[in-house]
């Protein structure tokens, strides 16, 4: 609250006025003797109670006129002090918006960036105006919060350092203009002070605005040297891997922003700190190029390496690529055959005839472990005699042709899939579909409905249903995008389940009348998957092509690598860190416990408490980040200012509406004038009132 | 002619002597009057004494006058029938001056020279005074004797008299009334801060035994106006209670207690034939001289 006249508060002495009569005139006790108290009543003592109250009443009625009307004399504005009444207060709220990214510390850009922030603090006036400090990268942080003390922000402004972290400049303008919400003042102003980074504006959907009262000012920076700068703006890595012995990839792919041709840059793979390859790439400039490397990751566990490019340039920080590629040393698989082997019928074209067949886990066995040396290491149960042990550090379970488990054995699938592990089910001839419904219904990744049989055209031999609409993007899969890599159309399926409830489910391959052939739905923190034909030679020939073999290794591998933690992190990201475990970062700084936020490129080693192995996350920079291509100040500013015209318009609206609300101030002492004479009237008949008795 | 009239009661209050204060008041008071109730009933004669207008003619000794030439009356030696006692209230709360009136007197002093010039008038009518003090019980005695040196015998003990303890003479009076052999004339003084039923009780049974009753009320001004303004913590002379009282918010309340005690003691008193007559502290005490002689010529 302001007051037109400050100086009439000093008659606020004037409360003592009435609290030194009380006190001075109050009834003092006197004693006396009397001849006889028997015409005294007890009506007394009520009397003796109102009478206080009513002095009370009269001392405050009294006290409240004297005070108020020192206030009306002072004449109050009521809503003059309040930061939150509407009011403008100061003459400019200003935000300063500081990118602080990994792209700022380009030559010269840090530096400008200071110097833009100071005189922008500068420019303000002490008392009149008030300015905040936020500072952004992947995110907004708020520095100093707004305030008319500008020596914290000069301060901070000083120590203005380029981080690690990408660019977001449109949830840095959210914060900016959340900060300024609220806050009462003639002018609102956000001075954005970036490099303006296009990637910083990726986020941006063109569905939201500042303020209607705020303008943005953007204060670009440039670095002042135009040296050549590589970067590595894309990178790919087996994060998870067998350890089968072949080959995997790492590739990155390296743009050259910079206005020369740069030729014979080495780029260097480096694995467990050993240099494994070398190749030399010819860029042009303002072009990008892929470079790939082939190893074979023979170290179980983890496997840290680097991409690095071979040149010094502007920014050196995005030259280098961390990674981490986790090798399962072999992959436990339980497989739970529903049926033994034995004698069954099968029709013929002389009839039927009893011939002998495959347990149902026969051909998955021999398909997966067909050597010692095989990635896979392969646990058989019987249906009828499975138990919650033989899943024990399984990754994988395959289900073929069960109809049902044991309790228990339910349970222990489901914590499977709970710990990232796979279920890949394989329905076959000795499945009955309500059983399979009610005992697995929870963990396929559908229910099933029946048995088909594909029809057959007049005329033609049965030759069963083919694999058809294949996602060939699906892990599973792509190893057969390209020709010669197998051909899933080969196998026939002559029997088939028809499933039901797979709406939750994902559906890679079909068959070719279009019903589901492989399906696959997320359970827990695992995959469950279904190939709705069993490895079966009754039901399809499958098991007899080649390509069973590298769907059923593609399969068990797409399975278990879920089981296996994420390994890559940009700088911002939380890392998860298990409980009572320690985290030592690039820098060689311990951290304890909790949740750790990575501030550096680099590697983050995870030390578990109770035993020697050690997990690594590798952390990099924002990749997007290495792009100098800028956006437009003016671009900006016409994304998310209202038009200067509206602008005018609200800000008017807000004068009108101030002056409005000065006029009703000004009128405010007549309402105390009228509240002291109304207490003195009351006064007046209170006191008639307490005098009389 | 009133005694307030050349005698100040602040004067009074000062005269310690009771004796001289009663006959100062009394002869005073006889002075004045036009006409003198001074009436003889005695037929033995006592001495001379010089014709003063008013005197009855019949009364000169003309054989005097024949050798003198001038008017004597004759002077008898009264003798008289009537016994008056006077009952005084000594109880504690007779011993209030209120402290408006600190110049003043307290009830009990009022009451003493009010017993005291009673008394000298009596002794001068020849009339037999006893005197009565009491409290919850009967402090003194004095049998109703005509001679002069009862009166001594009356003014000492009156001069000796404090007040204490709690009004309660409806006993006593009972007890005396019950005594009583002859008619005679009670007067009793006090300020009646009893049980007036006990009280009026007493009264009728000395008018069933035929005696005439005067009751001189005897209040203090503060009784009778409670004047009090500020809060106040009253205690109680007889009982030592004590009160914490709004005087303003009070006042209304005690007056009309205070009406209500005042008119069941006229009413009571004008059932019983008795005079009653209330006094003040500042009120003159010819005022209960002149209801004596009243009911005494009443009587004779």
């Amino acid at each position: 609250m302001a007051f037109l006249s400050p100086y009439y508060l000093i008659g606020l002495a004037a409360l003592a006025v009435p609290i030194l009569i009380h006190l001075l005139t109050r009834d003092r006790v006197r004693k006396v003797a009397f001849s006889t108290l028997r015409f005294f009543t007890q009506v007394s003592k009520k009397v003796l109670r109102r009478k206080k109250f009513r002095e009370m009443l009269l001392l405050a009625m009294r006290a409240a006129a004297c005070g108020l009307l020192a206030l009306a004399f002072a004449r109050p504005l009521l809503r003059a002090g309040g930061a939150d009444d509407g009011r403008p207060q100061l003459a400019t709220a200003r935000v300063l918006l500081v990118d602080t990214s990994a792209s700022m510390a380009r030559a010269g850009v840090a530096v400008a960036a200071r110097q833009a922030a100071e005189a922008d603090v500068a420019s303000l006036s002490a008392g009149a105006d008030a300015a905040a400090l936020i500072t952004f990268a992947d995110a907004p942080r708020v520095e100093v919060p707004l305030g008319q003390d500008f020596s914290d922000i000069r301060k901070k402004v000083g120590e203005l350092a380029p981080g690690h972290g990408g660019t977001d400049i449109v949830e840095a303008l959210r914060k900016a203009d959340l900060a300024l919400r609220g806050v009462s003042a003639r002018h609102k102003e956000i001075v954005l002070i970036s490099d303006l980074q296009r990637v910083g504006w990726r986020s941006f959907k063109g569905d939201w605005k500042l303020a209607a009262d705020t303008r943005l000012t953007v204060r670009a920076v440039a670095p002042t040297s135009s040296a050549a700068d590589l970067a590595i703006v894309e990178a790919d890595y087996p994060a998870s891997t067998a350890l089968d012995g072949l080959p995997r990839t790492i590739s990155v792919r390296i743009a050259n922003f910079s206005t020369t041709e740069r030729r014979d840059v080495a780029v260097t793979l480096t694995i467990g700190g050993r240099q494994i390859d070398l190749q030399k790439v010819h860029i042009r400039a303002g072009e990008s190029v892929p470079v790939r490397f082939r190893h074979v990751f023979t170290t179980p566990g983890n496997n840290p390496g680097t991409v690095m490019i071979g040149l010094a340039d502007a920014v050196a920080e995005d030259n280098v690529y961390y990674f981490n590629a986790r090798v399962i040393p072999r992959i436990q698989v339980t497989v739970i055959g529903g049926r033994p082997a034995g004698l069954a019928l099968v029709a013929a074209a002389e009839g039927s005839a009893r011939v002998e067949v495959y347990d149902a886990a026969f051909f998955i066995e021999k398909a997966l472990a067909p050597t010692a040396d095989s990635p896979f290491a392969v646990k058989r149960a019987a249906a009828a005699t499975v138990t919650p042990a033989d899943l024990d550090g399984a990754k994988v379970a395959v289900l073929a042709d069960v109809k049902e488990v044991p309790a228990g054995v339910v349970k222990a699938l489901r914590d499977l899939l709970a710990r990232g592990g796979g279920i890949l089910f394989l329905p076959g001839p000795e499945v009955q579909a309500d059983v399979f419904n009610r005992v697995f219904g929870r963990l396929a990744p559908c229910k099933l409905k029946g048995i088909l049989r594909p029809p057959v055209k007049a005329g033609a031999a049965a030759t069963g249903s083919a694999l058809a609409q294949i996602n060939f993007e699906h892990p599973v899969f792509e190893v057969f995008q390209h020709p010669h890599f197998g051909d899933l159309s080969i196998p026939r399926f002559r029997l088939y389940w028809e499933v039901t409830d797979s709406q939750l489910a994902s559906v890679p391959a079909r068959f070719d009348d279009g019903r589901p052939a492989v399906l696959e739905r997320e359970v827990g923190g695992g995959v469950s998957m279904m190939l709705a034909s069993p490895a079966d030679l009754r039901w399809n020939n499958f098991p007899q092509r080649a390509v069973f073999l590298p769907y059923l290794h593609q399969t068990v591998r797409y399975l278990a690598v879920r089981s296996e933690k994420r390994t890559g992190y940009t700088v911002g990201d939380t890392l998860p860190v298990p409980e009572g475990a320690k985290v030592t970062d690039p820098r060689g700084e311990v951290h304890a416990a909790g949740a750790l936020v990575a501030a550096l490129p680099g590697f983050y080693v995870v030390g578990m408490k109770d035993s020697a192995e050690t997990f690594q996350y590798a952390v990099n920079r924002d990749l997007a980040e290495a792009d100098p291509s800028v956006l437009a100040a003016d671009e900006l500013v016409g994304a998310v200012q209202e038009p200067e015209g509206a602008i005018a318009e609200v800000l008017q609206a807000a004068g009108a509406s101030d002056r409005d609300r000065e006029k009703d101030d000004h009128g405010f002492w007549w309402y105390l004038v009228l509240a002291v004479t109304v207490l003195t009237v009351s006064e007046l008949y209170v006191a008639n009132k307490t005098l009389r008795h | 002619m009133a005694v307030s009239s050349y005698l100040d009661f602040d004067v009074l209050a000062r005269i310690h002597n009771v004796q001289l204060l009663a006959k100062v008041i009394v002869e005073g008071f006889i002075l004045g009057l036009h006409r003198s109730p001074y009436r003889g009933f005695s037929v033995e004669f006592a001495e001379y004494r010089q014709y003063s207008p008013g005197d009855e003619i019949k009364h000169i000794d003309w054989k005097v006058f024949g050798k003198t030439d001038r008017y004597y009356v004759k002077q008898f030696e009264e003798e008289t029938n009537l016994a008056c006692y006077l009952l005084l209230d000594a109880s504690g709360s007779m011993g209030y001056r209120s402290t408006e009136n600190e110049k003043g007197l307290t009830k009990l002093q009022y009451a003493s020279y009010m017993a005291a010039c009673l008394a000298y008038l009596m002794m001068r009518q020849h009339d037999a005074v006893g005197l009565l003090t009491f409290d919850s019980k009967v402090r003194t005695v004095l049998p109703p004797r005509a001679r002069q040196s009862h009166m001594k015998h009356i003014l000492s003990t009156l001069d000796t008299i404090e007040p204490g303890g709690e009004t309660s003479g409806a006993g006593a009076m009972h007890d005396l009334a019950e005594g009583l052999k002859r008619r005679g004339l009670i007067i009793l003084i006090s300020d009646l801060l009893d049980d007036p039923a006990a009280v009026l009780s007493a009264l009728q049974h000395f008018r069933f035994r035929g005696h005439e009753v005067i009751v001189f009320h005897v209040m203090d001004p503060a009784e009778l106006t409670f004047p009090f303004d500020t809060m106040t913590e009253f205690t109680d002379l007889e009982t030592a209670e004590k009160t914490m009282v709004s005087p303003d918010g009070m006042r209304p309340y005690y007056l009309e207690r205070m009406k209500q005690f005042l008119a069941t003691y006229e009413k009571g008193c004008a059932d019983l034939k008795a005079d009653y007559r209330l006094f003040d502290t500042q009120r003159p005490l010819e005022i209960a001289l002149s209801e004596y002689l009243y009911r005494r010529g009443r009587m004779a």
